[in-house]
């Protein structure tokens, strides 16, 4: 109980100390930050051991609202999903508070950027904490409001406060999707606990599965689960609200490595999880999410294909990334998602600090066609870089490799054709990524002459995290081995998650595949790194720097303008509103609003002009003589009947 | 305990009469003390007992015997809060203007009409008190309104508002009529009945009066423009106070009479509230003047909390009872920013405003928590009646829920503009000169500002005083109609 609490308040106290004093500490409130998160990591940790030993808790803290017969807590629920996600949150956040005491040393605004942070590992912490759909909503808006003041953290910049604009926006249109959702919930089931959703959705399941229809029509799963995933598609920017994940590259960049890549957007992946039964129990939705997810994974590598700024292209992998994880869940592999959810957690928050560092070392320079040959200057940040980038591409052995094969694997199980569009995938993963490795590592300097003389390795509260990344970058993999190369201590994290309300309910999923295709499968994805990267690299090193900045055409330039989207919507959907909104305030308000009184008003006024002739007064007077009025007749009334 | 009633009264005629030398502290003072006495009210307002008009014999404040009665229902209580609270923030704000002893005295006056409003249950009482509390903001806005068209604006005020009261007077002489009731006691009138046409007429009179005030679109023209050009003083008493006399008019002078109520009536309201909710939305985003945002805002958020009282639903009940005591404490906070701005920097409009963070943080933070209430973020006070009204609607019918469920994206967008125009970006010409916020001013938005994370983090404590008044009109309309 009292560890929940910790855990909890930990994050707001350093949010209120770095708020209210936080001009007054300087670079001590990045101290004061980064311990209050290593507090709740303590807790976390704490908590997950409990949580192995005495399994799943509820933490009821008071009544935030009750309405006849719905009962909505301030409660948190403290099972194996939440713990995973807390270790996450707080563990990644910790190191990357620690970064940012280095990163933003020399920024005026360092007590609020704190503040921010910790409000938001706060806000985090409630989402995955939250017994039931309202704890959870107020965590979910919680994280995209502080989402969108540290898009706008450099507030001065017209442009990043428009950024950060369109990300709240484009994130609320998710978020009435899942306050419908949420409507629907309470409408049909009485209740917007987690536990009892899962249950009757687990009681429907078990009926279905003997052939019964169950106690619920199947359209209302259907429907909810559709609200459901609107709110996720915003928060993990998916097709079509993606947009505002590539802008939010306007905040700093330990900002983008903890919220635009770790954690923020797997929200969406953390709430199918969390009601996996009841999206079980619609299959069109999961065919839905299938094929959003697919078209999002590859529409993001892509466009990431042609991108010349280290944040947006790292940006665009995240969007394909998460689309990996949602295609997942889309043939029903939770835990997959789960478990490339977490190693992208390391190496995309490794990947975006090492991004930082190098823009730290480029005095702030972001395009890599402006970089080339830093391997030799930034040695450190280069060697994890390039672990970051292994292990995104699914290099042999690396953490990114065992995920992504068990998502195409589960691929192959459901569908040889998903494999395949899987696999094609993250075959453009590989080669975007290996662009930007080798465009910013290797070859000549291509910057000014001023930025060369400044390059120089970041401070050490930035590279210990770097390399700390690195590591679990590597060995992230054996938190869920495969069968064939773990043996007896495999799928550890698969069977620690599976023991949450809504997986339990789920039915085994079982392997069609033999274990020679199982084999089959991953020598063919090791063979597809190994040859294409290796392709890619060299491709990319011995590009002469001129016809790296020729200007691009046809289909790379469609790319290089991420395919025209953000024109489209602001054509189809921004401009009319603002034509609307202009519309309505002169014309219909003009000619048809005011004229509804205006007949009215002649009549009075010109009854009006007759009777003025009788008065002449100044009102002050007339008000006078009514309040004397009022208390001869109140005090008439009180005393004499 | 009748004196609640009576000192505002006896404190307008004192400042009627007093100099001007002294008037701003002793209106000040006394708009303070009378808080204070309505916090001390409300703490004292135990809900079991006095939840509804029947109560009246044991009215909670002011019993009296004979044929006229007054006493606070449970939303009535939170009402006379609010109205003070109003009050003193109307005074407040005037601190650093001069206005002369008139302008004190009528808005104490006003204050008297409005708790008289708030807690008539005599329906000849409940009208004098309406039109009472008229003819103060009528002076106010005409005597020290500003803009062209004053003259214009204050008439097309003055005739909507006037039709609006008449309506509500042959509404209830029309019940009187055709129900043969000699009495105009809610608790008389609530015995009887009357059906068929003359219940409807009777619903569309009110809603006609009530819509007005409101107001409920498209009734609403005279409201930016008087908004506008009232002094923020008077804007803060209509947008805060005054628009609530009419949804506490609907909740306590036409739901209960809803013998039979017409389906298509409720619907057509319903529908034309939702349209004021987006269509307010809609036009607020792209105005430059921060006073008509705040105007087609308030237009939006209260035909929400209109849609959620004509559900006719127990969550719609409790979404609007919330909601209007949250909405007032919203909108007193978001034109008294706009009130400091505009004296800080000589400008409201958005295009001459820029950067006001960097000149003066922390009144920025404070702002933007009251914005945030206003844009109804979990965990400040904006959130759950929306959320609750939003339930309500959305029980009643599901596409028209999801329809009203767009406020919620197109409230942020104007509201993030408001803040990114005026707070965020470089510093401007007009915001290079922003004269520092003075102490006052910063306590009352810090106080606002609490309130909007207190009510928002435990909504329960105003959610339980109303219970029981809700559940009442719920079961009242249940039996009715069956």
């Amino acid at each position: 109980m009292i560890l929940a609490k910790i855990l909890i308040l930990s994050p707001i106290i350093g949010f209120l100390i770095n708020l209210i004093l936080g001009k007054k500490l300087g670079k001590t409130s990045g101290i004061i930050g980064t311990v209050a998160v290593f507090i709740s990591f303590i807790c976390a940790i704490l908590m997950f051991r409990k949580v192995a030993a005495e399994g799943a808790y509820e933490v009821p803290l008071f009544t935030w609202m009750h309405i006849s017969t719905l009962h909505i807590g301030f409660s948190l629920w403290i099972d194996q999903l939440s713990t995973w996600m807390m270790l996450i949150i707080t563990g990644i956040g910790t190191l990357i508070h620690l970064y940012s005491i280095g990163y933003m040393s020399h920024d005026k605004g360092i007590g609020r950027f704190f503040a921010y942070l910790n409000l938001f590992i706060f806000s985090m912490l409630m989402l995955v904490v939250g017994g039931n759909f309202i704890m959870l909503f107020i965590g979910w808006e919680g994280v995209g409001l502080c989402s969108y003041l540290l898009i706008g953290f450099w507030f001065k910049n017209v442009e990043y406060g428009h950024a950060a604009r369109k990300a709240f926006i484009m994130n609320r249109i998710g978020d009435l999707g899942l306050l419908i959702g949420i409507f629907l919930c309470i409408q049909n089931f009485g209740t917007i606990n987690f536990n009892e959703i899962n249950s009757i959705a687990a009681a429907d399941l078990a009926l279905k599965a003997t052939g019964q229809s169950g106690l619920y029509q199947p359209y209302i799963y259907t429907a909810i689960t559709l609200c459901l995933f609107i709110g996720a598609m915003g928060k993990s920017a998916q097709i079509p609200l993606y947009t505002w994940l590539p802008d939010a590259m306007a905040g700093p960049t330990p900002v983008s490595a903890l919220i635009h890549a770790a954690t923020m957007v797997t929200a969406g992946i953390y709430l199918v999880v969390r009601n996996a039964a009841l999206f079980e129990m619609a299959p069109f939705t999961l065919n839905f999410i299938l094929i959003i997810g697919m078209a999002t994974s590859i529409l993001g590598a892509l466009i990431g294909l042609f991108q010349n700024d280290i944040k947006k292209v790292l940006a665009y992998s995240t969007v394909s990334q998460l689309g990996l994880m949602f295609v997942a869940l889309g043939v029903g592999a939770y835990t997959s998602a789960m478990f490339h959810l977490t190693t992208h957690a390391f190496f995309k928050a490794l990947l975006f600090l090492g991004a930082g560092s190098v823009i730290h070392a480029m005095s702030g320079e972001q395009n890599i066609l402006s970089m080339g040959g830093l391997r030799k200057k930034i040695k450190l940040t280069h060697l994890t870089f390039a672990i970051g980038t292994l292990a995104i591409i699914g290099a042999p052995l690396m953490s990114g490799f065992f995920s992504k094969d068990e998502i195409l694997e589960k691929l192959y199980n459901h569908s040889p054709i998903v494999w395949g569009f899987g696999l094609a995938s993250a075959m453009i993963t590989i080669i975007y990524m290996v662009r930007v490795y080798t465009l910013t590592f290797w070859g000549n300097f291509r910057g000014t002459k001023e930025q060369e003389s400044h390059l120089h390795e970041s401070p050490s509260s930035m590279t210990l995290p770097l390399i700390i990344l690195a590591i679990l970058s590597i060995f992230g993999g054996i938190f869920n081995l495969p069968h064939l190369i773990g043996g007896g201590s495999s799928q550890k994290m698969a069977h620690w998650l599976s023991q949450i309300d809504s997986l339990k309910a789920i039915p085994a999923h079982i392997s069609h595949l033999s274990h020679n295709t199982e084999k089959l499968l991953m020598l063919i994805a090791t063979a597809v790194v190994i040859i294409l990267g290796l392709f890619a690299f060299l491709k990319f090193k011995k590009q002469p720097s001129d016809e790296l900045t020729q200007p691009r055409l046809g289909f790379s330039l469609w790319g290089e303008n991420k395919f025209y989207v953000d024109e489209l919507y602001h054509n189809i959907f921004v401009k009319p509103l603002e034509s609307l909104a202009d519309f309505c305030f002169y014309y219909i308000e003009h000619y048809f609003i005011q004229p509804i009184v205006f007949g009215g008003t002649k009549l009075f006024y010109g009854a009006g002009q007759l009777l003025r002739i009788a008065q002449n007064g100044n009102i002050e007077y007339y008000l006078v003589y009514i309040s004397i009025a009022a208390v001869i007749l109140l005090t008439t009334i009180m005393f004499v009947f | 305990m009748q004196l609640i009633l009576i000192l505002p009264l006896l404190v307008a005629l004192a400042a009627f009469f007093l100099p001007k030398k002294l008037v701003k502290e002793f209106s000040l003072a006394f708009s303070g003390a009378f808080f204070l006495l309505s916090i001390y009210v409300l703490s004292q307002y135990n809900p079991l007992n006095y939840y509804n008009f029947t109560y009246y014999q044991e009215a909670f404040l002011l019993g009296t015997g004979g044929s006229l009665h007054i006493g606070l229902d449970s939303i009535g209580v939170l009402m006379f809060v609010l109205t003070n609270f109003v009050v003193f923030y109307a005074n407040l704000m005037s601190w650093s203007k001069s206005y002369s002893s008139s302008f004190y005295g009528c808005i104490f006056l006003m204050q008297f009409a409005l708790i008289g409003v708030f807690s008539s249950l005599n329906a000849i009482l409940f009208y004098f008190f309406w039109e009472l509390a008229l003819l103060p903001i009528y002076y106010i806005v005409y005597k020290w309104g500003s803009g062209k068209d004053l003259n214009k604006t204050f008439v097309r005020f003055f005739v909507f508002t006037f039709v609006g009261s008449l309506c509500i007077l042959a509404a209830f002489i029309l019940f009187s009529l055709e129900t043969k009731s000699g009495s105009f006691e809610i608790v008389e009138m609530a015995k009887n009945s009357m059906t068929g046409k003359s219940q409807i007429i009777f619903t569309i009179l009110l809603i006609i009066g009530f819509g007005v005030k409101i107001p409920i679109f498209p009734l609403h023209s005279w409201q930016a423009a008087t908004y506008r050009k009232a002094p923020s003083e008077g804007t803060i008493l209509l947008s805060g106070i005054m628009l609530k006399m009419g949804l506490f008019g609907l909740l306590r002078w036409l739901v209960p009479f809803q013998d039979e109520a017409n389906p298509l009536i409720q619907k057509a309201i319903l529908i034309l509230a939702i349209a004021g909710v987006i269509y307010g939305a809609v036009i607020a985003l792209r105005r430059n003047d921060m006073k008509l945002i705040a105007a087609f805002s308030s237009l939006s958020h209260v035909g929400l909390i209109a849609a959620g009282i004509f559900s006719y639903k127990f969550l719609g009940f409790q979404g609007s009872a919330l909601q209007m005591l949250v909405h007032g404490i919203n909108i007193v906070g978001i034109f008294y920013i706009i009130d400091v701005i505009e004296r800080s920097a000589g400008t409201r409009y958005l295009t001459e405003l820029g950067g006001i963070a960097s000149k003066a943080p922390v009144f920025s933070t404070l702002a933007f928590i009251i914005i945030l209430g206003s844009i109804a973020v979990p965990l400040t006070n904006g959130f759950p009646g929306e959320f609750l009204l939003l339930m309500s609607v959305f029980m009643y019918n599901p596409i028209v829920g999801c329809i009203a469920g767009i406020t919620i994206i197109l409230g942020a967008a104007y509201m993030l503009r408001v803040f990114q125009r005026a707070f965020m970006g470089e510093v401007s010409e007009q915001v290079t000169n922003f004269k520092p916020v003075s102490t006052i001013d910063l306590c009352a938005l810090g106080f606002i500002a609490i309130l909007v994370l207190a009510l928002g983090i435990y909504p329960q404590y105003i959610l339980d005083i109303t219970a029981n008044g809700s559940q009442y009109l719920t079961n009242l309309l249940e039996l009715k109609n069956n």
